[in-house]
């Protein structure tokens, strides 16, 4: 027994991570193999001498966004480079902020949590609004709509008994009772870890809203609830700590080992804008299933100061918001109803219509801390 | 087991970041293939990126140097375990790496504690699979049927199907295998929890499973190379379905009859190889990672790694389309078919799943370590093979480095010089018993000739006694400079003459002024392999354990 080692250890580790995130800068846009064909980065070297740069953390799912030329040439235009590091949005609020001019996490929930924390931002707003949905695939999500949990209207496919989906979890029901009889596995719906990453994190809030009959947990209701909500999650086994990892391996390893996802709306639309030539297997064979109701991430920004609050101003260009829809699937929180004509899929709804709310912070945090494994 | 030895290595790698930082690879075949020419015709000031990848990976070299040609790159591709390539990583920013490659996901997940991976992209998929030989498959009825783990077990117990597999402490194919095999026993519940390693038929079940193994070795690569080499005393190895795929290939060219691939359906798991950056704050070379990246991932290149056996693209796992002299259903391949395979357990059940097969599931090992106490031996060499004993036999020490001997493992240490002048032994892991054992060798000082030939005809006759009772991976461990008296030509003579037979792998360790061209001969004549002990010689030792 040596523990004095792993404290050292420890500290290593962690010292580690803090010169790694501070090391960490998004890479230039290499001039070759550009195919969006948006012409160079920003920044000819006059430019660049008028830029003000702002460092910060930012949820996975942004990262395209944060990378896109465009979206850099409108940041540019607004005299800003902004170097995000890709980070859990539970994780980022929780962590030492020095070093950084702004965190942008993808729900309320974690800016409350960061202010709960003591965290008195310089300002903070939201910027997109990107609904939870699940991912699926054509055969799945078939095999749902026959057992009524999934009805589709119009183009889209919305998730219409939710709680049955859970009650079949919770049964232990195989998905070859539901007749596909290539599946081995019980029925389970995989999601990112809720005590690190926004997307898990909020499903648990929509889980435990589907065991407390569609009613947003209060907390006198939450000890009855918790229980049920951390058997859910247990059953799930290793869970992702980023919502983009989790889409890449949904993805790339296909029905059998992911048959239902939980991630944002526009992790798959920007997917389809990314991959034009991949449209057609897209189109065929994965699916986008709309929970009714559903929560929304609001990805509020976070001036850490004063002039990060530039940050803010230059994201909610008009502009700038249109192309967040259009190139990266995040809804608007400003422009109102979006157009779904031009996307590469069909089914997204205009609008989103039957949200509930994420519970209050404190409710959120025994939530958290309930699924947080013991060390 | 609070303490277990993830916590320790990690520790251990963090205090002693010196120990194999900036080594080379092991294999004598990577040397040759690294970055050189590349380098050659690099300008000054080009990018270098160092790259460590799963040894499943190393047919992809020619992609990856044609990428790094075309773009005026230095890529340097060093090739190991995919667990070696978690250690690497558990340094943290002192990773010597500009990026990883391992076989799955899961070892980033378990070593990355310091978060210094970024933009992780699986670049290919592959099911670890049964490969069987067909006839052998057809007789046990496997041809396109379903067949389960315990199916597997009992074929095995049956004297049905002699097969071979990677060791689960050493490479990701053995490991993610041995996850599938628990899961198995544990009556598939939907994910492996703590309390089913606890239970009575899993773990006699396992070691039943394990306990059949015939070779167990350290890499996927390896394993392939190995039963192209004894296809006549091996039907079968759990292994990757492009690992298959490249094995038929070359038997079919050879005449000889192709393995079947049988997807063990309670027990089916799949290596997604990620591609990570290791970010320690150089731009540039984070930069080139990513490039290469989505080089590697564009329809051309995922064209032809798909042709290598692999299954790509970015939607769905791939190979619907593929090529069928590459995917060929009569081998068994059903690229159309769903691949369903068991959910991981979170990273403690793995962690605890792991220290049980090396402390107690795996089949023990009977080890004889052959030591050179000749007088070229004497000063430097002699200094570094009691060092590297001390290392093994110090129980502290060998946790550490994942060498620790399990209750039943027997270690022989036969010191020679003329002959050999000692015959001792230790069963177990009593760690007065090892102390006992180290002494002895200490005591030991180094004397006259290197009659190296006749030492090891003297430890393959106790080997073999240990070999018949079929309760033991058995291995030779001969530590030497490598200027032996007697001739090596004379050794394989007599082994193949008197019938000895060439199924018990002798490894080979150099030390000192080492002669490397007889070391090699005799460790590939005999089915092992050479390693360097003056480099790392506990990376040397946990290969030479890992490959028995």
């Amino acid at each position: 027994m040596k523990p004095n080692y792993g404290r050292i250890a420890g500290v290593l580790l962690f010292l580690a991570a803090v010169m790694v995130g501070l090391a960490w800068q998004f890479r230039p846009h290499p001039p070759t193999g550009n195919a969006t064909g948006t012409g160079g980065p920003p920044g000819s070297p006059a430019a660049a001498a008028a830029l003000t740069t702002l460092t910060g953390k930012a949820g996975g799912e942004k990262i395209g966004f944060l990378e896109d030329p465009a979206v850099q040439q409108s940041l540019a235009r607004a005299g800003l480079t902004v170097v995000a590091r890709k980070a859990g949005s539970v994780e980022m609020v929780r962590e030492p902020v020095s070093g950084q001019n702004f965190l942008w996490p993808a729900s309320q929930v974690d800016l409350e949590n960061y202010q709960a924390g003591g965290g008195t931002p310089a300002q903070a707003e939201e910027i997109f609004q990107s609904p939870l949905v699940f991912y699926s695939w054509d055969l799945v999500t078939d095999a749902l709509v026959s057992h009524g949990i999934v009805e589709k209207l119009g183009d889209t496919f919305y998730v219409v008994d939710l709680a049955k989906l859970v009650a079949l979890v919770d049964q232990k029901a195989k998905w070859s009772e539901l007749g596909l009889t290539q599946f081995y596995s019980t029925v389970l719906i995989q999601s990112t870890d809720p005590a690190r990453s926004n997307s898990g994190n909020m499903w648990a809030a929509l889980l435990a809203a589907t065991y407390n009959h569609g009613e947003v947990l209060t907390p006198d209701q939450t000890d009855g609830i918790l229980p049920r909500v951390k058997v859910f999650f247990d059953r799930v086994g290793f869970m992702e700590a980023s919502s983009g990892t989790l889409f890449d391996k949904y993805l790339k390893q296909g029905a059998g080992a992911y048959p239902i996802i939980v991630a944002y709306e526009n992790q798959l639309l920007e997917f389809a804008v990314a991959h034009p030539e991949l449209i057609e297997p897209v189109r065929r064979r994965l699916r986008i299933l709309y929970p009714r109701p559903t929560v929304w991430a609001g990805h509020p920004l976070i001036a850490l100061d004063p002039g990060a609050k530039r940050l803010i101003a230059a994201l909610k260009d008009p502009a700038l918001q249109r192309l967040a829809w259009e190139r990266h699937g995040f809804r608007s929180g400003l422009l109102g109803a979006v157009s779904t004509n031009g996307l590469p899929l069909t089914g997204v709804p205009a609008t989103i219509d039957a949200v509930i709310p994420i519970p209050n912070l404190a409710v959120m945090t025994r939530l958290t801390t309930a699924l947080t494994p013991a060390k | 087991m609070k303490n277990s030895f993830w916590t320790l290595l990690v520790t251990g790698l963090l205090l002693l970041t010196g120990a194999g930082c900036g080594r080379e690879t092991d294999d004598g075949r990577a040397q040759g293939r690294t970055a050189a020419p590349a380098v050659a015709a690099t300008p000054a000031g080009a990018v270098r990126l160092r790259l460590v990848a799963g040894s499943e990976n190393r047919e992809l070299e020619p992609l990856i140097q044609e990428f790094a040609r075309r773009q005026g790159m230095a890529i340097e591709v060093v090739y190991m375990g995919s667990i070696e390539i978690g250690r690497e990583l558990a340094k943290g920013k002192d990773c010597p790496f500009d990026a990883v490659w391992p076989a799955a996901s899961l070892w980033i997940d378990m070593f990355d504690e310091a978060k210094v991976t970024r933009n992780a992209e699986s670049i290919m998929r592959t099911p670890v699979v049964f490969g069987v030989r067909k006839s052998v498959a057809r007789s046990l009825g496997w041809v396109g049927a379903d067949v389960r783990v315990m199916d597997i077990l009992q074929a095995a117990e049956a004297r049905k199907l002699r097969f071979a597999m990677t060791s689960a402490s050493q490479s990701n194919s053995g490991a993610s295998a041995y996850l599938g095999f628990l899961s198995a026993f544990a009556g598939s519940p939907e994910v492996l929890r703590p309390e089913d390693l606890a239970r009575e038929e899993v773990r006699t079940r396992t070691q039943r499973f394990l306990g059949q193994v015939d070779r167990s070795v350290g890499s996927s690569g390896f394993l392939k190379d190995l039963l192209l080499e004894k296809y006549d005393w091996l039907d079968a190895m759990v292994n990757y379905e492009s690992m298959v795929i490249a094995a038929n290939q070359t038997l079919v060219a050879r005449g000889r009859e192709p393995l079947y691939v049988v997807y063990p359906v309670d027990g089916l798991t799949i290596a997604d190889s990620p591609l990570a950056v290791v970010a320690k704050g150089d731009v540039q070379k984070e930069a080139g990672v990513q490039q290469l990246q989505r080089f590697l991932l564009s329809p051309e290149s995922q064209r032809r790694i798909q042709a290598l056996g692999w299954r790509t693209g970015l939607v769905g796992p791939g190979a619907e389309a593929a090529d069928i002299r590459v995917f060929n259903p009569d081998w068994g391949i059903t690229p159309d078919k769903i691949l369903a395979p068991i959910r991981l357990p979170a990273g403690p059940v793995i962690r605890a799943a792991l220290d049980l097969y090396q402390g107690v599931f795996r089949k023990p090992c009977c080890t004889l370590f052959v030591l050179d106490f000749s007088g070229s031996m004497r000063g430097t060499g002699e200094r570094q093979l009691k060092e590297a004993m001390r290392i093994l036999l110090t129980p502290a020490l060998a946790q550490r480095y994942l060498l620790q001997p399990a209750p039943k493992d027997v270690t022989i240490v036969m010191p020679y010089s003329d002959d050999v002048v000692a015959e001792w032994k230790a069963e177990g892991n009593d760690p007065q018993v090892l102390d006992g054992l180290l002494s002895q060798i200490e005591a030991q000082n180094a004397l006259a000739g290197t009659y190296t030939h006749k030492a090891l005809l003297r430890a393959l006759r106790t080997a073999k006694t240990y070999a018949a009772t079929g309760k033991y991976h058995t291995s030779i461990v001969l530590m030497s400079d490598g200027a032996a008296t007697d001739s090596l030509a004379d050794f394989f003579r007599t082994v193949d003459d008197r019938g000895i037979g060439r199924d018990i792998p002798i490894y080979t360790i150099l030390f000192a002024e080492a002669k490397e061209r007889d070391m090699k001969a005799l460790a590939e004549g005999m089915g092992g392999k050479m390693f360097d002990g003056r480099k790392d010689v506990a990376k040397a030792f946990r290969e030479a354990r890992g490959y028995n």
